[in-house]
């Protein structure tokens, strides 16, 4: 059995060059996410989730910092170990359901497809049935893709993603565009993968309630981690150059160029910020 | 593999329909041009009479072989020779000398012994010949002679040639008569051996006419070696189905080798089938350039457009590709992916293109071309089916190797990255070759496979240009209609400017068009030419060739025929024998234009040519009447060794008439003489000595004495006539200008009529004759000369033959660069100015009869049959005109029109593959804009015009760079088999109603398919393909 894998990023650094500019899409990530652990990459549009974790199936490379995959440090890694380690290791699952999907096969035979390349290389691979039991759509395994609502399109990404049984899962807004009851079969059943076959497993969304079912979340703001949310509690975090970032509800009380004065009474730290050219005690 | 194919079904069947039109056209091409090569040789082979394709080996006998007989020929002809003809017939023949009948002088005849010979005869009476000295005569000889069986004719056995002198007696063979004969028609066997038809005609031996006859028919036996001059043949029929194109060179050579030079043991080997080959060898000639120069553009369309619709099927399959990679695949192995689906795909059109390909010659075969054309396959076909593997293959790598080059990201990306770059070369590399092919071709400094590709080449860069110029030009439009709030056109602008498709129907519509507009004009043009070149071997719609020598009396036959002359008239060509010479065509100046055809780009001035209106004078009589009052004076002159003469001592000067006789020959009558010194006046009464009648032709007077250094004076001719009656010639109008004889002198001889009746010259003459001609014929004859002045002459005074072959003096009235029948060099004078002349036609002649109407045909050759004409060959426009269709060049420029339907096929196709493989991503962006608010009309018929302005657009393109290749590439083509240079010279301006035509027929078949294809993506257009992705 293939046990999850971590994953660390370390000034991780992603910049798009897009008609003669440089955009940064992520600005010094510093984040470790444990073996078998489920992480909800949280965020507004344009923050850098999905760069993030496109940086985390090695389908980029970035543009400085480094991202370890369990044993693979993916910003070294030649082109054909990269294309083996997405054949084996990491399971990717693209916005969208019929994105992951080849329209003109079954569920089955999707999963088949997505499993050769790592035939090929020699890895074992579990049954498609198997894959297909585990994310609760074998009853569909051989309809028609377009016969199939939405929830059940979705599962069948989700099982093509497990299609090797990857250490690593990566969802890109796996529950968009789901009806609520669809959206907890989808969620149900990363949450059984992540149980039975401790796959690490990372996905972005924008739903709340997602956010709510999964057991650590984080939120990604301007490039760069903004704060982490661990059993319903929100924290920011410090990064390792010692800055840290405010959380959101905190940035109206202390726009930028804000003095502030960092007080610590009796273990409690406490924010002061400068009025009127002296801070208040 | 099977299931995507399967969900792309439409676009696979396109593919599978382009991949099978790309191979039928490569391999239509050697099976065709394969075919049309049979049917040249079939047809010069089959219309060639059996004698001209048969091999004859000839031989005497001499002291060397004394007995020869046909049998000993065989050797000459090498084995391999022989595998190509049937068994040989051999055959024996001497001359003979028969006395029909006692009391008779003997009559030169033939005897022959032929093989199997009385299998080809019906015998009258009696038998076959079975033993020496044994006859068959013919019946027609029997029954006029009365010849019985067993009647017995000596005749003298011709020896051997010998040097012996004397030379001994020949020796005597007594023939008997066993049976009588007439010939079974068997062109196969009997080749150039005439047995019967002498029979009742005579024949001149010395002075004397003597019956001829037909000849006797014998045994080998009958020839012994005392008839030492007997000639053995052995002829072999051609066995004309074992003959192909394969052997052809084969053949010519062993034959040419064997042939006419050389000769094996005595005997000499002829054919005339090197001859007949060397006619298909021209049109195979052509047909090895024309065939490629249709067939490149095609191939290289095809070849474009299999790239093109590969491209835009490749781009359908990025988020396939994308996926593969996502699930760990290589990039090479994501290319291989999307290879394996196309490639299949595209394999399977390639039996059916090679099926088709079979298919639509084995139509041509039965339909179009000569019987007995076997069904082939070439090698070369079989090549070309490889050949387009390799392209279809080809296209697909090149299409999918942007994918392979493509990372990750950037496949999963919706929109494929703009690759404008990599357009611009291509789009500069087409411009470049483009204006190089072009100015090449204007030069004529250009040939080879860019010279054949460059009317493709011109319309790939003008497809490519205005497709990017119409970007631009599309986003303001959108932008101005979208401010004035026209959404439809808006839409359809900005679609044109952001759809990849529309460069490629615009480029790919351009090229297709192009090629139509050219292959139409080329056919137009070919079609022109052949036209031309026709009407000026024929002459006229019908031309019967006589065998009358009169010119009169063939004029007079037509004008029975036809009094209005408008549908009849009188030609009479003389040639000469010299090479190089100018022949002469003498035409009815009046009516020549409405019945034969003019030279096409000419105008011929024939008024130029009619006779000046002075009638012909016929002497017709005893004597020459008339007074001659003369007052001369002289000088005379120092001859050498003597003392100048006293000009009263000169010699008289003579005057005389100049005629012509009957048969146009010259003729000088001296009417009298007097003194080169004085006065004085005379009676005229001097013999004509013109029994059958003259003409006059002038009148001259010649000082006879070599002494007279000068004589000049007055001579006044009163009441000339024959026996007293007035010949009627006094007016000075009736007669040409005084010619010197040479330039510089002072010799005169003016004419006056002081009263009637009267002519009065002043000579003046340095000691040469000086004459006036009449006027009934210019003293030089207007003629239109076509080609070089001939040798000695100038434009304006040069000779060339007249009826009777003399040399007729004739200027130049124009400078056609053709005539009728006699091509780029001759010289077209006035029938009627000839006639006058008189004479009878050379033997280099022809008097021909030229019909506007050849329905009366029948109708003319029974008149001049009444009037003892025989028509000896009947010309046609249709059948010269047949022959150019059916030469080489003819076929080869037919396959035009394949070319043209096959490239609007082709086009129509890719309308139909860029709507099919885009019409997923077009529909889901209209249905977004559907669900922003946009009636569905609108959308639908903006798609509608969206395709409309492709098609037109490219149209538009294609049609003027058609027409430019059509004016700098038609040269390339060879539209005759005939290497020497065309005559009327080949006429190649492009043909604007052929371009037009084939624009509206591109129009007509692309617009209804552009809208079609438009309409069935536009009802695709749902709220739930928004949802799709691939």
């Amino acid at each position: 059995m293939k046990a999850g894998l971590g994953v660390s990023t370390r000034g991780l650094v992603h910049i798009y060059r897009a008609e003669g500019h440089d955009v940064a899409a992520l600005s010094g990530v510093d984040l470790v996410v444990d073996p078998g652990e489920v992480v909800g990459l949280l965020g507004p549009s344009g923050a850098g989730k999905s760069t993030l974790l496109t940086l985390f199936g090695g389908l980029m490379r970035p543009s400085a910092g480094r991202v370890r995959v369990g044993e693979h440090e993916l910003s070294t890694m030649t082109e054909p170990e990269l294309d083996r380690f997405r054949a084996a290791d990491v399971g990717i699952i693209l916005q969208g359901a019929v994105r992951n999907l080849l329209p003109y096969l079954t569920a089955r035979q999707n999963v088949e497809f997505a499993q050769r390349s790592a035939v090929r290389a020699g890895r074992g691979v579990p049954a498609a049935g198997e894959v297909l039991e585990l994310v609760g759509l074998d009853h569909a395994a051989t309809a028609p893709l377009d016969s199939l609502p939405p929830g059940q399109l979705q599962l069948a990404a989700l099982a093509v993603s497990l299609a090797s049984r990857p250490g690593l899962l990566l969802g890109d807004e796996p529950t968009s565009q789901l009806h609520h009851t669809s959206r907890d079969v989808v969620l149900d059943a990363l949450h059984r993968v992540n149980e039975e076959w401790g796959t690490t497993i990372v996905v972005v969304t924008h739903d709340p309630d997602v956010a709510a079912r999964l057991p650590r979340t984080v939120t990604i703001r301007d490039g760069r981690v903004g704060s982490e949310g661990r059993a319903g509690e929100e924290y920011a975090v410090v990064s390792a150059d010692g800055s840290l970032p405010l959380p959101a509800a905190a940035v109206d009380a202390f726009p930028p160029g804000a003095l502030v004065r960092v007080h610590h009474v009796d273990g409690v730290w406490t924010l002061i910020p400068q009025v009127g050219g002296s801070s208040d005690d | 593999m099977w299931a995507a194919i399967r969900y792309r079904r439409a676009q696979a069947v396109v593919l599978v329909l382009l991949s099978t039109l790309v191979t039928a056209c490569a391999v239509f091409a050697p099976l065709y041009e394969r075919a049309l090569e049979q049917s040249l040789l079939r047809s010069a082979v089959d219309g060639a009479p059996v004698a001209d394709t048969a091999l004859v080996a000839r031989g005497g006998r001499s002291a060397i072989n004394p007995d020869l007989r046909p049998a000993g020929l065989a050797a000459a002809v090498p084995a391999q020779v022989q595998a190509l003809y049937s068994a040989p017939i051999g055959q024996m023949s001497d001359v003979i000398n028969i006395v029909p009948r006692t009391g008779l002088k003997a009559s030169p005849g033939r005897m022959v012994a032929r093989s199997d010979v009385c299998a080809h005869l019906t015998l009258t009476m009696g038998r076959c010949p079975a033993a020496a000295d044994e006859v068959l005569v013919s019946a027609k000889d029997q029954k006029a002679w009365n010849w019985q069986l067993g009647q017995r004719f000596t005749t003298t056995v011709p020896g051997p040639d010998t040097n012996v002198y004397p030379r001994p007696p020949d020796a005597q063979a007594k023939l008997e008569v066993v049976g009588a004969y007439e010939v079974k028609p068997d062109p196969r066997y009997w080749l150039r051996t005439t047995l019967d038809g002498k029979s009742g005609t005579l024949l001149v031996v010395g002075t004397e006419p003597v019956p001829a006859i037909d000849d006797f028919v014998t045994t080998e036996d009958t020839f012994d070696q005392a008839w030492g001059q007997v000639t053995s043949t052995l002829s072999f029929p051609l066995r004309r189905e074992l003959l192909s194109v394969d052997n052809l060179d084969e053949v010519t050579g062993v034959i040419g080798a064997r042939a006419s030079t050389s000769s094996q043991g005595g005997a000499l080997v002829e054919s005339e089938l090197p001859l007949v080959i060397q006619a298909v060898s021209g049109g195979q000639k052509q047909l090895r350039v024309i065939v490629p120069l249709l067939m490149a553009q095609l191939a290289l369309l095809a070849g474009a457009i299999l790239l093109l619709v590969g491209q835009a099927a490749v781009e359908q399959r990025r988020p396939e590709a994308a996926l593969a990679r996502l699930r760990g695949r290589s990039r090479e192995g994501a290319g291989r992916l999307v290879m394996a689906e196309l490639g299949l795909t595209v394999s399977l059109g390639l039996p059916l293109g090679f099926g088709l390909a079979l298919a639509l010659s084995e139509v041509v075969r039965r339909t179009l071309l000569a019987p007995g054309v076997p069904f082939e396959v070439p090698v070369l076909s079989v090549a070309a089916l490889a050949a387009s593997a390799v392209v279809c293959a080809l296209a697909i790598v090149v299409a999918v190797r942007p994918l392979q080059r493509q990372a990750i990201s950037s496949l999963l990306r919706r929109v494929s990255p703009s690759r404008a770059g990599a357009f611009a070369v291509v789009d500069i590399l087409a411009v470049a070759l483009a204006v190089f092919g072009i100015v090449g071709l204007a030069t004529r400094t250009l040939t080879g496979p860019l010279a054949l590709l460059t009317p493709t080449l011109v319309a790939l860069a003008g497809g490519l240009v205005v497709s990017r110029l119409a970007v631009p030009v599309a986003r303001s439009t959108g932008r101005t209609s979208l401010s004035r709030g026209r959404i439809g056109p808006a839409l359809t602008a900005f679609g044109l400017q952001r759809r990849p498709a529309m460069r490629k129907v615009v480029t790919v519509v351009s090229v297709a068009v192009a090629l139509t507009v050219f292959a139409a004009n080329a056919v137009v043009v070919a079609n022109r030419n052949w036209t031309a070149r026709a009407q000026l071997q024929t002459g006229a719609p019908l031309v019967l060739e006589t065998d009358s020598v009169n010119p009169t009396t063939l004029a007079r036959a037509a004008r029975a025929i036809d009094p209005s002359g408008d549908r009849v008239t009188p030609v009479a060509v003389i040639r000469q024998t010299a090479a190089g010479s100018t022949p002469t065509i003498a035409v009815d100046a009046e009516h020549f234009a409405s019945v034969a055809y003019t030279p096409a780009g000419q105008d011929l001035r024939l008024a130029a040519l009619k006779p000046p209106p002075v009638d012909t004078v016929i002497l017709k009589g005893q004597r020459i009447t008339g007074t001659v009052t003369w007052r001369l004076s002289s000088e005379s002159d120092v001859l050498s060794g003597s003392s100048p003469a006293s000009p009263a001592d000169l010699a008289p000067v003579e005057m005389r008439l100049l005629v012509t006789g009957p048969d146009g020959t010259a003729l000088i009558r001296q009417v009298t003489t007097f003194p080169a010194n004085g006065s004085g006046s005379r009676q005229l009464s001097t013999p004509l000595l013109c029994p059958e009648t003259c003409r006059l032709a002038g009148i001259d007077f010649r000082p006879t004495d070599p002494a007279a250094k000068t004589v000049s004076g007055t001579v006044t001719v009163r009441g000339l006539g024959i026996d007293g009656t007035s010949m009627g010639i006094s007016s000075p109008n009736s007669w040409n200008p005084f010619a010197p004889v040479a330039s510089g002198t002072t010799d005169a001889l003016d004419l006056a009529s002081p009263s009637a009746d009267t002519m009065e010259f002043r000579l003046r003459s340095t000691g040469v004759a000086v004459a006036r001609t009449y006027g009934d014929v210019p003293a030089k004859v207007p003629g239109l000369l076509a080609g070089g002045v001939p040798p000695g002459g100038t434009a304006a005074a040069f000779t060339a033959p007249s009826l009777t072959g003399a040399p007729l003096s004739v200027f130049s009235a124009q400078r056609p660069g053709a005539l009728p029948v006699v091509g780029a060099r001759g010289v077209m004078v006035d029938y009627a100015t000839l006639q006058r002349l008189g004479g009878t036609l050379t033997s280099g002649g022809t008097l021909s009869v030229w019909l506007r109407d050849p329905g009366q045909a029948d109708e003319v050759r029974k008149a001049l049959r009444d009037n003892g004409i025989g028509v000896l060959r009947t010309n046609t426009y249709d059948a010269a005109k047949q022959r150019l269709d059916t030469s080489g060049s003819g076929w080869g420029v037919r396959l035009a029109v394949f070319t043209g339907l096959m490239a609007v096929v082709l086009a129509a196709l890719v309308v139909i593959v860029m709507t099919v493989t885009g019409w997923r991503v077009v529909a889901r962006d209209l249905a977004a804009l559907h669900m922003a608010g946009v009636r569905m009309s609108v959308l639908r018929r903006a798609l509608v015009r969206e395709q409309l302005v492709l098609v037109g657009v490219g149209t538009a393109v294609g049609t003027v760079c058609g027409a430019l290749s059509a004016l700098v590439a038609m040269p390339l083509l060879p539209l005759f088999d005939d290497p020497s240079t065309p005559v009327p010279a080949v006429q190649i301006a492009p043909s604007v109603l052929a371009v037009l035509v084939a624009t509206v027929a591109c129009l007509l078949v692309l617009l209804p398919v552009g809208a079609a294809a438009a309409v069935g993506c536009g009802r695709r257009i749902a709220l739930r393909r928004i949802r799709e992705s691939v």
